[in-house]
């Protein structure tokens, strides 16, 4: 039987592969278990990405206890810092769940993620912080062009979760995870490389052909955040950058806006808090573009729905911050984010508290 | 079920195990229809989601069974009938005004080359070319399950005698050849088109932008070069990933399906191009359509003189007609009248350019090297243009078919030409080099041929763990 000897050789060398890796990746990376979640230390994991890191790091949410989940945007992610936060509101647990690009259909699945892995009974001492402005808004057809999100593609990845309808189902019960993310290690090892080398150079390929058009974000290095300016060519390719983000201003139909409503609700009505944070932009960046406007109008109306369900709270940022209190046109200088922890503790303090009584 | 998937994985596996045991027709017959019935369940959530599906085949049974007894004048009748109830399944724009079952999402998947199969065996029975098949013989011939989904078109008498005498895969060079074949067809559709289809999509909202603005630029049109060339790659690679797929698996269960594409980078013309892409297709027309339509023509105003142009309106015919097949909205319409007037064109032009040259001056002008580049790449250029048609969604269509879309297309036909002049022999020295690579079945009897398919199988599972989203782009012409 030539084909079924061929065959077992074929299927042989790959195991012999796989189990190479699988060892060596152990070296690599030791398994350390976390118990929070920090999306800002992606990319020193094996896991490199931010959707990638906090799909698989979801087991550390597995154990019960009091603990406040930031999501959001990149902002989130730089701007509000346990380190800053956690002095001010108390001993709870801080998870950084935000990723950079997010949008509201995200930031739903995460919660939803989240609810699958804390336990039941510590529903209630759950307080997510929802740091809000209007890139979190945007069409979904622009986000996702073929409707599928980071984070499921993260799900989907390794074949651990399919579709079905609009939500996202185990192909395996939830205690084979564990191990099955272990077995996985080669493949995120692999997937690393792929995301630091490749993508990256990918990326920076990108940037510069969008450069070159006058499109581009710029990549300020963390050491240059305290100090550095954008010259005013600088700002006009960032606004540029916001309005290719975005689309055409009268093709924005704030439809996500329902969506957060939605999440507001499945959040409350499972007994958690939430602080919706409208976070700040510099003043040139908010006058610069038609959005921020918009965002205003069509935020007015959702604030009046949800701010009389039980558990939500919302506090603005948004007039707190200057124009030189921003390295680019949307985040914190390193030096500011003291600040915005102690204007954001004054609404997350109170939210936190409020379940111990 | 995927091709991609780990589900077709294991499906494969057992397939092959299966066909390689079994003996006698019968039996495999069998097998393949229990194999093949559970390949389209996999595409269904609920048993009623395939009842139309089984209404088209039993029809097409009862029209093949019928058709040897009526004669060439009872033929038509016939045709009509059966493309009629796949005009109306498959909700073609013109057949609006009959009952539609929008809120009943039956499967469509694999109707277009059921089809196909359907109206080879009628016509064919119908002239005594085959004996038609008995039910066990046909539902395993039409629903065969590496051909369902889109082709190749396997002729039945290929099919049956494949089927009864399998080439069973014995000697470890074609075994070899098989596996690199699968894991090529896994490389090409799980990663290489996944990036396609990543760039493509990325492209696409900056296009559709750009086209509502109304106004024509550089920008424009390099988004616009940069969709049609990206989608014409995307569709070529997936394609041809998803042949190297079905005739591996194919050949380890002892079939020979046909090839589909012949290198159609380096067609000479446009209807050079189509006796390299989707061959089977392109066969089917000429043996279905265009040999009949020209019969007809000839029969009516044919001379010595004017059979080159009776040959060119049925190119127009035929290939107008294969353009409206792809979709059911207008705009295939108008991707049949591109794909025939680009056949009937070129048809004249080399019946007018033999005239005025003399046959011998026009041989020699083909085969000069620049005559060649500029018409290789025209033929690409104008086949990525077409190709619009396919990809773009009903409301920039609109703006295509404006002042402004006419402009955009013939200035990126112009620059699609200038870089395929230039990139057409990088890519045919590319192709040139990957043929020449030495088959690793040459290794011999031992553990090396095997071996290496296993590393390169173990490397294209890895790339794929690494840019897969596990979501990877459907097969593009899972849709026709």
């Amino acid at each position: 039987m030539p084909l079924l000897r061929f065959s077992a050789w074929v299927f042989a060398t790959c195991l012999a592969l796989y189990g190479t890796l699988l060892g060596a990746s152990y070296v690599a990376f030791p398994d350390r278990g976390e118990r929070e979640i920090d999306t800002q230390q992606a990319k020193d994991t094996l896991y490199a990405t931010e959707p990638k890191y906090l799909v698989f790091n979801l087991r550390a949410l597995d154990h019960p206890g009091a603990r406040v989940l930031l999501l959001g945007g990149s902002n989130v992610r730089e701007g509000l810092r346990s380190t800053s936060l956690r002095p001010l509101i108390g001993d709870v647990e801080i998870d950084n769940l935000a990723i950079g690009a997010c949008d509201v259909r995200e930031i739903a699945q995460i919660v939803d993620a989240v609810y699958a892995h804390v336990p039941r009974q510590s529903w209630r001492d759950l307080t997510f912080v929802v740091g809000i402005w209007y890139g979190l808004f945007r069409n979904e057809a622009r986000s996702w062009p073929n409707g599928v999100t980071d984070i499921d593609k993260e799900l989907l990845r390794y074949g651990l979760y399919y579709r079905d309808g609009n939500a996202m189902r185990r192909r395996m019960p939830a205690s084979w995870e564990p191990a099955l993310q272990q077995a996985l290690r080669p493949l995120l090892w692999i997937s690393r490389i792929y995301d630091i080398y490749v993508s990256a150079s990918t990326d920076r390929l990108r940037i510069k052909i969008l450069r070159l058009v006058g499109e581009a974000p710029l990549d300020v290095h963390v050491e240059d955040r305290d100090r550095f300016t954008l010259t005013p060519a600088e700002r006009a390719a960032s606004l540029e950058y916001w309005r290719q983000y975005m689309g055409p201003a009268d093709a924005w139909d704030g439809r996500a806006f329902g969506v957060l409503g939605d999440l507001v609700r499945a959040i409350t009505g499972r007994g958690s808090r939430l602080v919706l944070l409208d976070l700040p932009l510099p003043p040139w960046h908010r006058a610069g573009v038609p959005y921020d406007e918009e965002y205003r109008r069509l935020e007015q109306p959702f604030l009046r729905d949800v701010a009389a369900l039980p558990g939500v709270s919302y506090l603005s940022l948004r007039d707190d911050f200057g124009d030189d209190d921003f390295y680019d046109s949307a985040h914190p200088r390193p030096r500011v984010v003291g600040r915005w922890a102690d204007r954001a503790a004054l609404a997350i303090a109170p939210a936190v508290h409020s379940s111990e009584r | 079920m995927s091709f991609d998937s780990i589900e077709f994985a294991a499906f494969s596996i057992a397939v092959v195990v299966v066909l390689n045991l079994l003996r006698g027709m019968a039996a495999r017959l069998a097998a393949i229809l229990v194999v093949n019935l559970v390949f389209i369940a996999s595409f269904v959530s609920a048993p009623e989601q395939a009842i139309p599906l089984a209404g088209f085949v039993a029809a097409g049974y009862a029209a093949v069974r019928v058709a040897p007894r009526v004669g060439a004048r009872g033929l038509w009748p016939l045709i009509a009938a059966v493309v009629a109830l796949f005009i109306w399944l498959k909700q073609y724009t013109i057949a609006g005004f009959l009952p539609s079952f929008d809120s009943f999402p039956y499967l469509t998947v694999g109707l277009s080359y059921i089809l196909f199969r359907v109206l080879h065996l009628i016509v064919d029975a119908n002239q005594g070319a085959l004996r038609p098949p008995g039910p066990l013989a046909y539902l395993a011939y039409l629903l065969f399950f590496l051909t369902f989904v889109s082709g190749p078109i396997q002729r039945y008498e290929d099919f049956a005698r494949q089927a009864s005498e399998p080439a069973l895969p014995r000697t470890v060079v074609v075994i070899d050849r098989a596996f690199n074949r699968i894991v090529l067809g896994l490389f090409l559709v799980a990663v290489v088109t996944q990036v396609t289809s990543y760039v493509f999509h990325h492209i696409e909202p900056r296009l559709y932008d750009g086209l509502s603005s109304g106004r024509f630029g550089a920008k424009l049109l390099v988004l616009y070069v940069g969709a049609a060339v990206g989608f014409l790659v995307h569709l070529y690679l997936n394609f041809v990933g998803y042949m190297h797929m079905v005739i591996g698996v194919g050949t380890l269960c002892g079939f020979a399906l046909p090839e589909n594409f012949d290198r159609p980078y380096l067609s000479k013309n446009f209807l050079d191009f189509w006796s390299r892409w989707h061959i089977t297709l392109s066969n089917w027309f000429k043996f279905y359509i265009f040999n009949p339509t020209l019969k007809a023509l000839a029969g009516r105003w044919g001379t010595p003189a004017s059979m080159p142009y009776l040959g060119a309106v049925a190119f127009f015919v035929t290939f107008g007609i294969m353009g409206v097949w792809h979709g059911s909205t207008i705009v295939f319409v108008f991707y049949g009248l591109f794909l025939g007037l680009g056949v009937a064109i070129n048809k004249l032009y080399q019946v007018e350019m033999a005239r005025r040259l003399g046959r011998q001056s026009y041989r020699t002008l083909c085969r000069r090297f620049w005559y060649r580049r500029l018409s290789n790449a025209a033929t690409i250029a104008y086949f990525a243009v077409a190709l619009t048609c396919v990809w773009i969604p009903a409301g920039p269509a609109g703006a295509m078919a404006t002042p402004l879309g006419a402009t955009l297309g013939a200035a990126a036909f112009l620059v699609i030409t200038g870089g395929f002049v230039v990139a057409g022999p990088i890519i045919v020295g590319i192709a040139a080099l990957w043929r020449r690579l030495p088959p690793l079945g040459d290794l011999g009897q031992g553990y090396a041929a095997p071996v290496a398919v296993g590393v390169k199988l173990f490397v294209v599972v890895v790339m794929i763990a690494m840019i897969d989203t596990g979501s990877a782009p459907e097969f593009v012409y899972k849709v026709f």
